[in-house]
């Protein structure tokens, strides 16, 4: 740009006292140009990508770490009222939020990993189970157990996990 | 008569002979111009997989990947002005998600080798940048994984590099 308005200039014949001004006009310009163009980001900028892959295994347990104290290798208690009835958010590494309860439609539950399960049978007068409720059946360890007694029947109370 | 007509023919031959020694040179000069818009390329081989391994939920130590080294050819005495990660599968920062655990991708300064200059026998090399990428996971996530173990799963990263 600057060496265009010097041409410019040379072709008038009564313009050489404004060649320097019209030189440093150019050169202003010139900056300001390039002043604006890097305020708006830059807009002669190239860009060139290149594509990598982040990758991952993971291992819901087993691995070389401990438990952590007072948890579980695979689920954690967010909160534990200890009222019967409350709900009790149990957040595993499946990712899934375990509701324990019984599974839809009485059909046997599936031993998903991770997962827990309360029985609730009723137990009759003579300590026999009633079928007909709560009475599927599946795979995994008894965590705790109670039996307690609602409108006069007694139910027998299993939490299960695997 | 005769040795005469041979006298003339070799002097004529020699005349067309040399037709050279009383030639003259002349020049003419001219430019040759252009104008050399810089540019970078990728220009990856080898593997360019960021992997943290084997992560255990809820392990009590951040994980460490692997480091990959990206690398772009630029024009010679250019360089990028600055590098950040896509904003597809994650932040310009370089913070992502895979398979349930977020991590944060690094991309360290470049480092640059020199390329060759052009010759009139080669075209020479551009200069290469290398950009060190790697990341880190924090400890004590859960993840997400509806089996014992899940993977390896990845997700597709890019570095952007502007100049």
């Amino acid at each position: 740009m600057r060496g265009l308005l010097v041409r410019s200039d040379e072709r008038h014949p009564h313009a050489d006292r404004d060649v320097l001004t019209m030189t440093r006009f150019g050169s202003a310009l010139l900056a300001a140009l390039a002043a604006a163009s890097m305020a708006a980001g830059g807009a002669w900028a190239g860009q060139a990508t290149s594509t990598f892959t982040v990758e991952v295994n993971l291992q819901n347990g087993g691995g070389p770490e401990p438990p952590e104290p007072g948890g579980s290798a695979f689920c954690r208690v967010r909160n534990m009222p200890g009222s019967y009835g409350a709900v009790v958010t149990v957040v595993c590494s499946t990712g899934t939020v375990v509701e324990i309860g019984p599974p839809a439609e009485h059909a046997s539950w599936l031993p998903i990993h991770g997962g827990s399960y309360r029985f609730l049978p009723p137990v009759s007068l003579a300590g026999v189970m009633s079928p007909g409720s709560d009475m599927d059946t599946g795979l995994g360890t008894v965590t705790s157990w109670r039996v307690f007694k609602v409108a006069d029947r007694d139910f027998l109370e299993m939490t299960v996990r695997w | 008569m005769k040795n005469a007509l041979r006298a003339a023919a070799a002097a004529a031959a020699l005349g067309w002979m040399l037709p050279a020694a009383n030639a003259a040179t002349t020049s003419n000069n001219f430019n040759v111009s252009v104008t050399l818009t810089s540019q970078c390329a990728a220009t990856n081989s080898g593997t360019t997989t960021v992997s943290f391994g084997t992560y255990t939920a809820f392990q009590a130590a951040a994980a460490t990947s692997t480091s990959v080294n990206l690398t772009f050819q630029c024009t010679r005495g250019f360089s990028p002005v600055s590098a950040a990660f896509d904003t597809v599968n994650g932040t310009a920062a370089g913070v992502g998600v895979v398979q349930g655990l977020q991590y944060t991708l690094t991309a360290a300064a470049p480092t640059t080798t020199a390329g060759t200059a052009a010759t009139t026998a080669t075209i020479g090399t551009g200069d290469i940048k290398t950009y060190a990428v790697s990341g880190t996971m924090p400890a004590g996530q859960a993840g997400q994984c509806a089996a014992s173990s899940c993977g390896p799963t990845s997700v597709t990263r890019t570095l952007i590099v502007t100049f």
